[in-house]
């Protein structure tokens, strides 16, 4: 489903001018029905591989095959089988929740624009405000509109940066119910987060990257085993290296 | 704390926080100090050399048998048979005076600056004619010179009213044109890229199936429709209120015909398909929209400098004038207006805007295309890649500038003291200012590092020999580009220095523009571009910037070759002061041989051909161990 080979992405340090690798021949898979968590400090490294995978950004080396399709052979491939959503991605504050849903659905090639916007107005329990300008919204109204967007077209694969970051709690439990939903749907799930409580929760395999390099990897259970550590903040330390 | 220290320290901290932006420094000091200047230099140097060549041109003019004779041996007029104003065949006609008939009549066409330069001429002429006729017609009757003859000389003036009326609105309503372009797209140009990267929209836009060309494609054509519908909304009012006589104009005959309307507003859609390029460029490469705001002063500045050709007199729209981005539409749209307007120039004009507005785009995807533009923060993600394309491009042109304005007047303070302030002010310090100013470390971005002790002794080689290749290629290129007599004489400055004792003429005039160009060029320029150009290309680009610091036409070839000479030396010897050394004894060597053959003796080409290949081949020697 989301299978990472080698990914490397260099870029010039701005007070020594060196090449450093931001991330350095990261692979992994991640299957379907399945919660891959990406876990690491700022600056780890997360953001850029996410951006890697969802065509944002060229890896300077490897590649990874995304739902069957190839990063640097069919990137338009990639994106139709993504759903991507990240503390960053916003909406457009004059279009209407339904405009906005519409607009995406007729970018995905949805056949059924209209139709699939009503189905998920009514799956996200937006249907009370589908007609308030997205700029009028409350955070949390927001929130659901950007899973309504990332899902519109159905992707096999969801690739979520941080997406609670910055959120308060309640705001936050709707992103993690969306998570768990799409795990029930069969969808692959990359979420990466720096919040060890949510990885906790959600995550099936757990990729520990810390300054580029994947640290650790496998099933919290076997993370537990490899560190002596319970939590998955020790787990976490103890790999990193930094107490 | 008082009110007026509570101020006070609030003023000092905006002060410190604004005068540390790149943008508000540029929109402060940059942008006053060089753009009146230069755009009246600009225009000041074009209209005299469209005087010039209107002086050098003939002028034809059709006369009476009379008056032929009168205008005959007339300096700068051609009589003609054939001819007519509306072709352009006839700038002037002289009928009468005839039998019973003493009025000399003068037509000419007031819109034309050729017609009215013919009938000045020609009332020149006569003047002195008449004059002359005048004074032996009294010397032979004996008499005192008196009053002249009852010989009445009228002008009439044949331009139609349309002409008059389209001249005085076609210096102004292009201009008003250009700026509700650009207004009118500015906003919808801000806020679908930099507002889009800011909001985050445009990264969720582009990870959709959408193709990058497609998003940039759709998001363009929706500029060009806001600032097109713009200017046909400006230019149906216009109409309007001409047509209708709704407000009553201070100016008498100021009308325009519908046919001209149509044309104009189907010359708007290359106008505004090239401002459109033009903002979604600027609009891409703004992180946010605040810079975007910051930058939209300096575009509206850019356009309207072009934009106001067709406000001097004696601008015309000829094959060069055509090829001038937007003001080539400005004096199409004047030329319109006054029902002067041929298909030949206005189709020139559609396709230069047309490769304009594609140039324009091609770049706006490049930059598309680019990571850290499109998601946002471009200048800092772009420093972050070691990418400074942009602040060497803006301190070379301003080099450029202060070399070019101010270098005349430095050079007031003496030929030494002159050099000296140039070299130091305005290429050393800027040098050293950038590269501090970006943050970067001086030694490795200047090279200032130890060269080999083989690597100096080829650059010795090379100083040495690099004279040879300069004399070569400017011997080649002489068949085709051959030095003025005036250069070859040789110029006011070198005369100035030809004075001076060797030791001080070298250290002012090799030495020290070795170090302080070198320290720009070689240092800064060539190692701020490490990341944005592949070596070779860096070479070329540093190389003919070089070229074009000698700010003439025949120096451009071959101080641009010895440029891309001393940047390989940089890059191969990895040392700046290999190529300070080759600079310093090029231009050693090059004075020295000025001054013991001042007749200028150039050795046959051939040998200099052979002599040249030994600093070429001594470039590729260096750097290895």
């Amino acid at each position: 489903m989301l299978d990472v080979r080698g990914l490397t992405k260099r870029y010039v340090h701005p007070s020594t001018q060196e090449l450093f690798a931001a991330v350095s021949d990261l692979s992994f898979v991640a299957e379907r029905g399945k919660v891959f968590g990406l876990l690491g400090p700022n600056g780890a490294g997360k953001t850029t591989t996410l951006r890697m995978l969802s065509t944002l950004i060229s890896p300077d080396e490897g590649t990874a095959l995304v739902d069957g399709h190839d990063l640097h052979q069919d990137p338009a491939g990639v994106r139709s089988a993504i759903g991507y959503l990240s503390t960053t991605t916003g909406l457009y504050d004059r279009l209407t929740a339904r405009e906005l849903l519409v607009y995406f659905a007729r970018l995905q090639g949805v056949a059924d624009a209209e139709g699939r916007t009503e189905t998920l107005l009514d799956d996200l329990d937006i249907r009370s405000f589908a007609n308030v300008p997205c700029g009028n919204l409350s955070t949390g109204m927001k929130q659901k509109v950007s899973i309504a967007r990332a899902i519109v077209h159905d992707p096999p694969v969801l690739i979520l940066d941080e997406p609670t970051t910055g959120l308060d709690v309640l705001v936050s439990q709707t992103f993690l119910r969306f998570i768990e939903q799409a795990r029930e749907d069969g969808r692959c799930v990359l979420f990466s987060t720096h919040i060890m409580s949510e990885a906790e929760r959600l995550c099936d395999h757990i990729g520990i990257l810390h300054e580029g390099v994947l640290r650790g990897l496998g099933t919290l259970e076997e993370l537990r085993d490899q560190t002596g550590e319970r939590y998955l903040e020790g787990i976490f330390i103890s790999i990193a290296g930094e107490r | 704390m008082t009110t007026r220290s509570e101020v006070g320290v609030v003023l000092r901290g905006d002060l410190r926080y604004h005068l540390r932006d790149p943008m508000a420094l540029l929109l402060m000091v940059l942008l006053p100090v060089v753009v009146l200047p230069v755009m009246l230099a600009g225009f000041a140097n074009y209209q005299s050399r469209q005087q010039a060549a209107l002086g050098a041109q003939e002028l034809t003019v059709r006369a009476t048998e009379q008056a032929a004779a009168w205008l005959q041996d007339a300096e700068g007029l051609v009589l003609v048979q054939e001819g007519s104003f509306a072709s352009g065949t006839l700038d002037l006609e002289v009928s009468g005076p005839g039998p019973g008939d003493n009025t000399l009549v003068l037509r000419y066409q007031g819109s034309r600056e050729s017609s009215k330069q013919a009938l000045e001429r020609a009332r020149d002429h006569l003047a002195e004619t008449l004059r002359a006729r005048q004074a032996t017609a009294a010397h032979l009757a004996g008499l005192s010179v008196g009053p002249g003859e009852a010989l009445i000389v009228e002008w009439v003036d044949l331009a139609s009213e349309q002409a008059r009326s389209g001249q005085l609105l076609g210096r102004l309503l292009p201009l008003v044109l250009v700026f509700l372009l650009v207004s009118g797209g500015l906003y919808t140009a801000l806020d679908l890229f930099a507002g889009e990267k800011e909001r985050g929209t445009l990264e969720t836009l582009l990870t959709t199936r959408i193709s990058r060309g497609a998003v940039l494609l759709a998001k363009s054509l929706t500029v060009l429709v806001f600032s097109l519908v713009t200017g046909w909304l400006a230019l149906a009012s216009l109409w309007a209120t001409l047509g209708t006589g709704l407000v009553q104009l201070p100016v008498d005959g100021l009308a325009v015909t519908g046919t001209a309307v149509l044309l104009l507003g189907g010359m708007l859609v290359p106008l505004a398909a090239e401002l459109t390029a033009l903002l979604v460029v600027a609009a891409a490469w703004a992180p946010d929209v605040r810079t975007g705001q910051a930058l939209a002063i300096p575009l509206l500045l850019v356009s309207l400098v072009p934009a106001s050709l067709g406000a001097f007199p004696g601008v015309e729209l000829t094959t060069a004038t055509a090829l001038v981005p937007i003001g080539n539409l400005t004096l199409a749209a004047r030329d319109i207006l006054a029902g002067q307007a041929r298909v030949g120039p206005l189709l020139l004009v559609v396709s230069a805007t047309g490769l304009h507005a594609w140039l324009a785009a091609v770049v706006a995807a490049r930059l598309l295309g680019r990571e850290e533009v499109i998601l946002g923060g471009s200048s800092r993600a772009r420093r972050a890649h070691g990418r400074f394309g942009p602040e060497v491009a803006l301190t070379g042109a301003g080099v450029l500038l202060g070399v070019w304005f101010l270098g005349q007047g430095l050079a007031g303070l003496g030929p030494v003291l002159g050099q000296v302030a140039t070299q130091g002010l305005l290429l050393a310090l800027p040098a050293v200012g950038l590269v501090w100013w970006l943050g970067q470390p001086l030694r490795p971005v200047l090279s200032l590092r130890a060269p080999s002790a083989t690597d100096l002794g080829l650059a010795v080689v090379i100083g040495l020999g690099a004279p040879a290749l300069s004399l070569l290629v400017e011997g080649l290129q002489s068949p085709l580009l051959p030095l003025p007599p005036a250069m070859l004489e040789g110029s006011d400055a070198v005369a100035r220095i030809a004075s001076l004792p060797l030791p001080l003429l070298l250290l002012a005039f090799a030495a020290l523009p070795a170090l302080c160009e070198e320290l720009l060029f070689r240092g800064a320029f060539l190692g701020l571009l490490r990341r944005s150009f592949s070596p070779v290309a860096r070479c070329v680009v540093v190389g003919l910037a070089f070229g074009l610091l000698h700010l003439s036409i025949y120096r451009l070839l071959p101080t641009g070759l010895f440029g891309i000479l001393l940047c390989a030396a940089a890059l191969r010897s990895r040392s700046i002061w290999v190529p300070v050394v080759i600079h310093g004894l090029h231009n050693g060597v090059l004075l020295a041989w000025a001054r013991s053959s001042p007749e200028g003796t150039t050795p046959e080409l051939h040998v200099l051909a052979l002599a040249a290949l030994v600093p070429v081949a001594a470039v590729a020697a260096l750097g290895r161990r």
